[in-house]
């Protein structure tokens, strides 16, 4: 795959996780504070998924090379 | 906006002496991009992440015997992700011992201990006793009657020992010996005096990782010419997203499984369940339980134990040859896998035979097996790549420790046959006869 397409898949990847992490994080602090059993379940799955989004994103940064640059 | 950046950047070199990222740390050679050359950066993410949730653990746990399972109750049940960061604490710092430990071998097995870098192997073994220091001290804050009970057998240990050698130690740790002295002490040990002696140990061990850089792969020298990469933006980069991916999955785990607590501490639900360290001192655990080591004569296994200990801080002053590969090296590197080999076998041991004595022999059957196994394997591979070398010569130390290894494995057999344990017998005869075919085969490969 070419630099941009490389940058765009992991942009369009993290973008998806950070945008279902997010709600998901909102959802779930909304329910947590009466400590609902799934609420506090999920809570850590979804921020953990928005960091993970973060670190794919750099993980394809870095795969089409301009790190190096 | 270029030069907007370049007034920053004069300012930030005026005032700090900074001008850029590549006069502070060294760049960072590209054949190191793989996670295991950066055990350490994980190790280090592991160590803030504990501090920011330690941080928030404290604005509500309770450092008293009445309110130390109270507060982490309420916690864990009542407090809006209060489960998750008190498991994410506890997951963290089951990681990173588990990552020192593989850390520790992993530097080991390359020889990276080796000249320049011994200072970084004693740093890194004082750090790993901290970062146990951090488990033994923060296995009694919640106060269950497991990890009550554990720590105190642990203390009784130092009984043993003659008073004038102990006092200052218990002193510190358990005061005057009441319940509200020991679990303030081991607050004060867990949250002060243990994270500053991290924070120093950890300064000094990345200030001379600074010197050395990282330790070439096996078969390149220092010397040799390698393509590098600045810190900023590609090293920071790539230690970013390895962080991302630890803490992210982490969370994950901590919210999947969340942490249980155990009942509270109290004289009478103590008499009922059985002391058991948590898992990583599982080892030394078994080694205390072993039947030679009855009474009085756990003094014997605790010396053991700190013999160990003493022997692996010396290991780069007792290997000081240059090679690091491990044909070069061949009777540090196969002891090294008994080693780690033991420790494993230990703990799962230790976890399947809760507070039940060990009878000695077993544990000479169990462990002389595997240093049988392992030094035959050792001995095979070292033989088949010296034969290609130089006509089958074979290391004498390795020869040695085969031969030590076969008389613990005859005598282990003896034990066992006396004992009329037959299929164990057979178990073991299966095991050498499969090393001895596997070895016959790489013989006939190489002919």
């Amino acid at each position: 795959m070419k630099k941009v397409q490389l940058l765009l898949v992991g942009l369009f990847m993290t973008l998806l996780g950070e945008l279902l992490s997010v709600a998901g994080i909102y959802l779930s602090s909304q329910l947590i504070i009466n400590n609902d059993p799934l609420a506090r379940l999920l809570s850590g799955v979804f921020i953990g998924l928005l960091l993970i989004s973060f670190g794919i994103m750099i993980a394809f940064y870095r795969l089409s090379g301009s790190s190096e640059a | 906006m270029s030069g907007v950046l370049e007034r920053v950047q004069k300012w930030i070199e005026e005032r700090f002496g900074i001008k850029s990222v590549d006069n502070i740390l060294r760049p960072i050679p590209n054949f190191s991009f793989r996670p295991d050359y950066w055990t350490g950066a994980i190790l280090t993410t592991g160590f803030i992440m504990q501090g920011l949730t330690g941080f928030l653990l404290l604005l509500y746990y309770v450092p008293t015997p009445d309110q130390a399972w109270a507060s982490t109750h309420y916690i864990m049940s009542s407090l809006p992700y209060g489960s998750l960061i008190l498991t994410f604490h506890l997951y963290d710092a089951y990681a990173i011992i588990l990552i020192a430990f593989l850390h520790m071998f992993r530097h080991f097995f390359v020889g990276a201990y080796k000249k320049p870098r011994e200072a970084m192997w004693f740093y890194g073994v004082i750090l790993g006793l901290i970062t146990l220091g951090f488990g033994f001290t923060g296995y009694l804050l919640p106060w269950t009657v497991v990890s009550k009970s554990a720590t105190d057998v642990g203390i009784g240990m130092l009984n043993y020992f003659p008073n004038w050698l102990t006092a200052p130690l218990k002193s510190l740790i358990v005061g005057n010996g009441t319940d509200a002295a020991e679990l303030t002490r081991f607050f004060a040990l867990h949250v002060i005096l243990l994270p500053l002696l991290l924070a120093l140990f950890l300064f000094l061990k990345l200030y001379t990782f600074e010197v050395h850089g990282i330790a070439p792969p096996l078969g390149h020298s220092e010397s040799e010419n390698v393509k590098k990469t600045s810190w900023m933006p590609g090293g920071i980069l790539y230690v970013l997203m390895l962080a991302l991916f630890y803490i992210g999955g982490l969370l994950i785990i901590s919210s999947v499984f969340p942490a249980t607590l155990p009942p509270e501490y109290s004289v009478q639900a103590s008499m009922s369940v059985t002391p058991e360290p948590d898992w990583y001192f599982l080892w030394i655990y078994q080694i205390l339980k072993l039947s030679i080591f009855e009474g009085p004569n756990i003094i014997y296994a605790l010396i053991l134990v700190g013999l160990m200990f003493v022997i692996l801080f010396l290991v780069p002053l007792i290997d000081t040859r240059e090679g690091r590969s491990p044909s070069e090296r061949p009777v540090i590197f196969t002891l090294g896998m008994i080693v780690a080999t033991s420790i494993v076998f230990l703990t799962v041991w230790a976890y399947l035979t809760p507070g039940l004595t060990i009878p000695f022999y077993q544990a000479v059957i169990y462990i002389g097996g595997i240093a049988l196994i392992e030094a035959l394997a050792a001995y095979a591979a070292l033989r088949r790549r010296r034969s290609s070398a130089s006509a089958g010569k074979v290391h004498p130390s390795i020869a040695m420790i085969v031969m030590v290894s076969s008389v613990i494995g005859a005598s282990a057999s003896l034990l066992l046959l006396e004992k009329g344990y037959l299929i164990s017998v057979l178990l073991i005869v299966g095991f050498v006869y499969a090393a001895m075919t596997s070895i016959s085969k790489i013989e006939r490969l190489r002919k």
